[in-house]
């Protein structure tokens, strides 16, 4: 047994998806907010917009140090998200600054619900790999020799 | 120049009565600095709360800070909502009840018992007399009421008709006359009704109670009916007979003071068919036992009371028991014995005789549908045969149809394919909204409301079985000529969901009422009892608010954020090259020079002026005016606090003397660039403390500073199969109108492009800020006279139109639906709130409506939309519109009762929407698909056999629609159409109202070589026949007017008589006729002066005004006319026939 590289990116990975994790609930919550009348759209796509990019930065990343630490089943797992995500930002609507959310169609019921439906099934996404993470990294602490 | 530092300075207006506002704090705080505000503005509004709150919890209001919409403080929250009323009741409710006729003097003299504390401010009263009214519940509104007094007028300055324009030495309406208060837009020039008339009659000096006043709602949209909301008031007689009864009288539109006496010949002439009462009660929607026979004491006294001659011809004949479910007796006055016999109050109150608007007049389209394929009526599966206890659009009351159900259009199924000729003569009828449990009431005006369904289904899966798509259109700001206005105390709103009472809601017992939106029971507050006419305690059902679904309220002071605005008017005018190659400038300081004494405004009202090219120049009023230019636009700063932005009325001289001058200023310009966005951002600065409204006139594409923009139009691509650059280039004119729509400022534009503009990118900062685009391609004073005209004449519209300030907008609906997106030029603010910076009253709306789920409490669904503004007299306002709409579960009934009108309308709003984002392959194919679903969701209801392609009769002209809409200039593909004018046809579509957008959809098409032997209504218009458009129609010799949006053209058809060229054009033959020429001669004949009136006619009824054009059949241009024949094949695209038979097809595999 040995704490090898990979097992190193896995426990990165870990940490980072709890990051993902908290950002995805923290989606739902600003959507849930604005369907039920709290909180002002332009205000609301301020806070969320500058999130979006390290959000994708942050997955990139770990799907990056699976790459270089060779799990690419892992890496598999991760690339239809990635993808995912840069068909998202490449339709995204007109803006000068970054991030997704536009404040004058965020209000339309269709963008809330799938704006929802995204968070669910990402939260979902998230939590799964968090679980699969410290497997891996368990298994890969184990099975490894020094 | 100043430097830079002076950018962020404190822009303070020039009068020291101003309150003065730090560019861009919107922190609340303001609201209570008005200590310094020396107009009358102070008394009511240091109390600052937030009108439009949904929830009635203090702890969440649902704006933010920085939104200028102030959170309540919790000590006003509770105060509205008579809570308090209930235990206090008791005494009032039995006091002794005045009697019901009483002849008293003292109701003509201007004291007035507290009692009274609702007085109701019906249409064109003049509101000073309130100020007499000693009464406590009042004293906080006496501001608003001071206000009132002007504000009522000139505020609604009523369009003059498009013949006015040519006479430009007409006299301006006196800003005090009541004739032109609320006087409506869409005006028709007789609203005579032989009810009133009788009321003429009637002896004043009997009269009872002087105030009382019939205001009716828009009657003149119901031609033959007058429908009326009587409101008896309390104020003084002698002030009320001076001010505004005399001239409202000499307006035609009411009669004398209607003073009511129970006079035989009243009710004689009012029981045409006595049904007896049994029939009344054929459909209960409460069947509680015996409740017809529960509450003559809440019917009957509004029977007697009010001049009951209006109630009787409310124009939608569909009538059905109002059962309340419990009886009042508490409320009965001493006059009515609670055992006294209905004299069947609800056969009085509809006789089905009555020439209504329902019956015989709504059967247009049975000739058109007889003209067509073999009528279905025989067809034994139709479950529209009677016997069907709600039949749309007809009542409830069977005993009372007298056998017209059977006959009902709501029965008819129509073959498409042999129906050739399928536009009725008249247009497309109007719906005939069903008002089902409370048959004393009128529904909301299909001219300001439309659902899409005249009946709601009852379960979403049903929804879904109909593929009709669900949604409401509305046109909230209308010009009405009657409306009416009341100022009460306390508005009352359900405590739980805040929607406004209105006529649907039920009263429980004499103390409560249940809200028809969200099924709460709520307090009456004690002075909601309180007859304002007998001053006695009285019958809520009487109040207004629950007579009327269309009302306004003047808002107390819990309703302003803030003291109500000035009326602030900035205009940026484009200097460049490219505009003064245009001229403009001489049309526009003219007309605006003009009209500058009718801009609706106070003494308060501000304007400011500022030029651009590659420079921003704003004006400086002192004693003179001088021209300050900054030529920092990446960094733009207004150059002065003082004197840039001024009161009209104190510098008009030096605003004329501009005015005069700027035209001639700039000749020789020789600068072509145009910094468009810094010159909005300096107007928005100007603005931001105070809100407002910038009028932005621009010629050319935005080249320089920020929002700078490049060309994005390739000319070859204009006809080619996908459209490209619809959607915008960048987000800075989107940002920038967010920024304006949260500090209530609305930016306008008036494109004058002669080429590429990008429409698309800079539309953005009115579309966001709920303002208006108004285009003219190619635009040239010298070389296109017509656009000139079209040009003045909507400016002049524009300018002294009707305009609400910092305005909102809150549509709530019955529990189980919710809203899902909006359509429309605002910005939405929450899930039901539209933010509206300024809204005018050629704005329209539009809801799609989401079904959440199943409708099983209830059996009826309301929408309200409350537009809550402050006028140009810096009056808040809030004027509410509810809409009552039944449920059904039957799929037939729910497809009889379609409004197709509406369908194409909301589909062309939603294809609109789409056009921006998707392609607009897509977006055809999704047009094409609403039509066939509907169609083909027919087919569960009468199944077609073979060559047949059944529509119920209601839905029978959405192919026609939805074929013309994928002609129509916004979604076409394969015809030349340049980028903006496309963009422009697709905003319009966006946002136009109902009837606007109708006429984008399908544009009217009248053969007007017959127009001397054509009959004349009753308002001596000739009544032309509305003709598909299709060349099928158009006659060799034929002259024929097209009406769309953008074009007026009169099509002259070779081998046209000669004598009618004579007596309408002065022109000896066809080949003497000039084509293109938009000169129609005011000739002494008869063909003329009836071309000359029908035209006018049609100006009166829209806010835009295409001039009249001739072309010829043998002209160059004729392709101008020849676009508009959407029937026919057009190069590659289906005929209306084809399209028939394309979805026969599709709908049979």
């Amino acid at each position: 047994m040995a704490f090898t590289f990979a097992a190193l990116c896995f426990l990165l990975a870990m940490i980072i998806t709890a990051v993902l994790i908290f950002l995805a609930i923290f989606h739902m919550i600003a959507f849930d907010e604005l369907k039920t009348d709290y909180k002002n759209p332009v205000e609301q796509c301020n806070t969320l917009n500058p999130l979006v990019l390290p959000e994708y930065g942050l997955h990139m990343f770990i799907s990056f140090l699976f790459m270089i630490s060779g799990s690419f089943w892992t890496l598999m797992y991760n690339v239809p998200l990635i993808a995912y995500h840069v068909m998202r930002y490449r339709k995204r609507p007109v803006m000068s600054s970054h991030g997704l959310y536009d404040p004058t169609s965020i209000m339309n019921a269709d963008e809330l619900s799938y704006n929802m439906r995204e968070g669910w099934i990402k939260l979902a996404f998230y939590l799964i790999s968090f679980f699969v993470y410290l497997y891996m990294m368990i298994y890969e602490l184990v099975t490894s020799t020094a | 120049m100043l430097p830079n530092g002076h950018q962020h300075q404190q822009y303070a207006p020039t009068s020291s009565t101003q309150q003065s506002n730090p560019v861009g704090t919107m922190d609340g705080s303001r609201g209570l600095q008005n200590g310094a505000n020396s107009s009358n503005l102070n008394a009511g509004f240091s109390n600052i709360s937030l009108s439009e709150n949904k929830s009635s919890s203090p702890a969440m209001p649902q704006f933010r800070p920085s939104l200028p919409v102030f959170r309540p403080p919790a000590s006003l929250q509770s105060s509205g909502y008579g809570t308090e009323s209930s235990g206090s009741s008791t005494p009032t409710s039995t006091r002794p009840a005045m009697p019901s006729f009483p002849r008293m003097p003292q109701f003509a003299s201007p004291t007035l018992s507290t009692s009274a504390s609702h007085p109701v401010l019906p249409t064109g009263m003049n509101q000073k007399d309130y100020q007499t009214i000693p009464q406590s519940p009042l004293q906080n509104m006496q501001d608003g009421v001071g206000h009132a007094q002007q504000g009522q007028m000139p505020n609604s300055l009523s369009h003059p008709s498009r013949l006015n324009y040519f006479d430009q030495n007409q006299p301006q309406p006196q800003p005090n006359s009541p004739s032109s208060s609320h006087q409506e837009y869409y005006s028709s020039t007789s609203h005579s009704e032989p009810q009133y008339s009788s009321a003429n009659t009637m002896k004043p000096s009997n009269s009872f109670a002087p105030g009382i006043h019939s205001a009716d709602v828009e009657n003149n949209l119901y031609p033959e009916n007058s429908t009326s909301q009587v409101n008896q008031q309390p104020y003084n007689q002698s002030a009320h007979g001076q001010n505004s009864f005399n001239q409202q009288s000499s307006n035609g539109q009411f009669g004398q003071a209607a003073s009511y006496q129970p006079s035989p010949s009243y009710s004689a002439s009012n029981t045409p068919s006595q049904p007896s009462a049994s029939t009344n009660n054929s459909y209960n929607p409460f069947p509680s036992p015996g409740s017809n026979q529960a509450f003559p004491s809440v019917n009957e006294p509004s029977l007697q009371r009010y001049p009951p001659a209006q109630k009787v011809t409310t124009p939608y004949p569909n009538p059905t028991v109002s059962s309340y479910p419990s009886s009042q007796p508490g409320l009965q006055n001493g006059n009515f014995a609670p055992s006294q016999q209905f004299p069947s109050a609800s056969q009085q109150n509809f006789p089905q005789a009555q020439p209504g608007y329902g019956l015989p007049s709504a059967f247009p389209g049975l000739q058109a549908a007889n003209l067509g394929g073999p009528q279905q009526m025989s067809n034994g599966n139709l479950p529209f045969q009677g016997g069907n206890p709600m039949q749309y659009p007809g009542g409830q009351m069977q005993g009372n149809q007298q056998g017209s159900a059977a006959m009902h259009p709501g029965g008819q199924v129509v073959n498409l394919l042999q129906s050739r000729r399928i536009l009725p003569p008249d247009g497309p009828e109007l719906p005939t909204p069903v008002v089902r449990q409370n048959f004393y009431k009128e529904n909301c005006s299909p001219h300001i409301f439309r659902c899409t369904l005249g009946v709601i289904p009852k379960t979403p899966g049903l929804l879904q079985k109909s593929r009709l798509p669900l949604g409401i259109l509305i046109h909230p700001y209308k010009d009405l000529s009657n409306l009416q206005v009341l100022s009460t105390s306390t508005i009352v709103r359900c405590r739980v969901c805040r929607s406004y009472i209105n006529p649907f809601i039920t009263f429980i017992d004499q103390m409560r009422w249940k809200c028809n939106l969200c099924d709460r029971t709520n307090d009456l507050p004690q002075d909601f009892f309180i007859d304002a006419t007998t001053r006695s305690v009285g019958d809520p059902s009487r109040r207004p608010e629950v007579q009327s679904a269309t009302l306004e309220y003047i808002a107390p002071s819990e309703y302003s954020l803030r003291p109500p605005q000035p009326a602030i008017y900035v205009f940026l005018l484009d200097i460049s090259f490219n505009a003064i190659e245009s001229r403009y400038l001489t049309v526009f300081c003219e007309r605006l020079s003009a009209v500058l004494e009718r801009l609706p405004g106070d003494a308060r009202t501000q304007v400011s002026f500022i030029a651009f090219d590659s420079v921003v120049h704003f004006f400086q009023f002192e004693t003179d005016w001088k021209m300050l230019s900054v030529p920092d636009i990446d960094d733009i700063f207004i150059p002065s606090t003082e004197g840039i932005l001024v009161r009209l009325h104190e510098n008009i001289q030096a605003i004329r003397e501009l005015l005069s001058t700027i035209p001639d200023m700039f000749k020789g310009q020789r600068e072509t660039q145009s910094c468009m966005g810094a010159a909005v951002q300096a107007a928005y600065r100007m603005l931001a403390g105070t809100g407002g409204r910038i009028t932005v006139v621009q010629t050319c594409l935005p080249t320089i500073g920020p929002g700078a923009l490049k060309s994005r139009e390739d000319p070859n691509m204009r006809a080619a199969k996908e459209v490209n650059h619809l959607s915008p280039a960048t987000d800075f004119y989107k940002s920038l109108a967010l920024e304006c729509s949260a500090s209530q400022v609305a930016v306008d534009l008036f494109v004058l492009a002669g080429q590429y503009a990008d429409l698309a990118t800079i539309s953005g900062i009115s579309r966001y800020s709920s303002g208006w685009i108004h285009y003219y391609p190619s635009f040239n004073v010298v070389k296109h006279s017509a656009q000139v005209d079209k040009f003045q004449s909507e400016l002049t519209r524009y300018l002294t139109r009707k305009i609400g300030f910092e305005s909102v907008m809150r549509v709530r609906c019955t529990n189980g639906l919710s809203m899902h997106s909006f359509h429309g030029n605002f910005f939405v603010r929450s899930t039901d709130l539209l933010s509206l910076a300024n809204v005018s009253p050629d704005a329209g709306f539009a809801v799609q409506i989401k079904m959440d789920e199943t409708l099983s409490h209830t059996n009826s669904v309301d929408f309200q939309a409350a537009l809550l503004y402050t006028s140009s007299r810096g009056e808040r306002r809030i004027r509410v519109h509810t809409m009552h709409i039944p449920v059904s579960d039957s799929l037939p009934e729910i497809m009889a009762s379609a409004d197709q009108e509406a369908i194409a309308c909301l589909i062309g709003k939603i294809a609109a929407e789409r056009a921006f984002s998707t392609p607009m392959s897509d977006v055809r194919d999704g047009v094409v698909f609403a039509c066939e679903d509907a169609l083909s969701a027919y087919t569960q209801v009468a199944r077609p056999s073979a060559g047949q392609l059944l529509a119920p009769y209601s839905l029978r002209l959405l192919p026609l629609f939805t074929q013309a809409l994928l002609k129509s200039t916004a979604l076409r593909l394969g015809v030349s159409t340049t980028l903006d004018l496309r963009t422009y046809t697709l905003l319009n579509l966006k946002a136009a109202p109902l009837f606007e957008e109708m006429m984008s959809i399908y544009p009217h098409l009248y053969a007007v070589h017959r127009i001397e032997a054509t009959p004349l209504d009753q308002d001596g218009m000739p009544q032309l026949e509305r003709l598909q458009l299709s060349a099928e129609y158009l006659e060799r010799g034929g002259v024929y007017l097209l009406e769309s949006v953008v074009h007026m053209i009169l099509y002259v058809q070779k081998g046209v008589s000669p004598d009618w060229l004579n007596a309408a054009l002065d022109v000896q033959s066809f080949m003497a006729l000039q084509d293109r020429t938009t000169d129609i001669p005011a000739l002494d004949t008869e063909v003329s002066y009836r071309l000359r009136a029908f035209i006018s006619h049609r100006y009166a009824q829209r806010p835009l005004h295409p001039i009249v054009e001739v072309i010829k059949e043998d002209s160059k241009d004729r392709l101008l006319f020849l676009q508009y024949l959407h029937d026919d094949r057009l190069d590659t695209v289906a005929s209306y026939q084809e399209f028939l038979t394309q979805i026969s097809q599709k709908i049979k595999a």
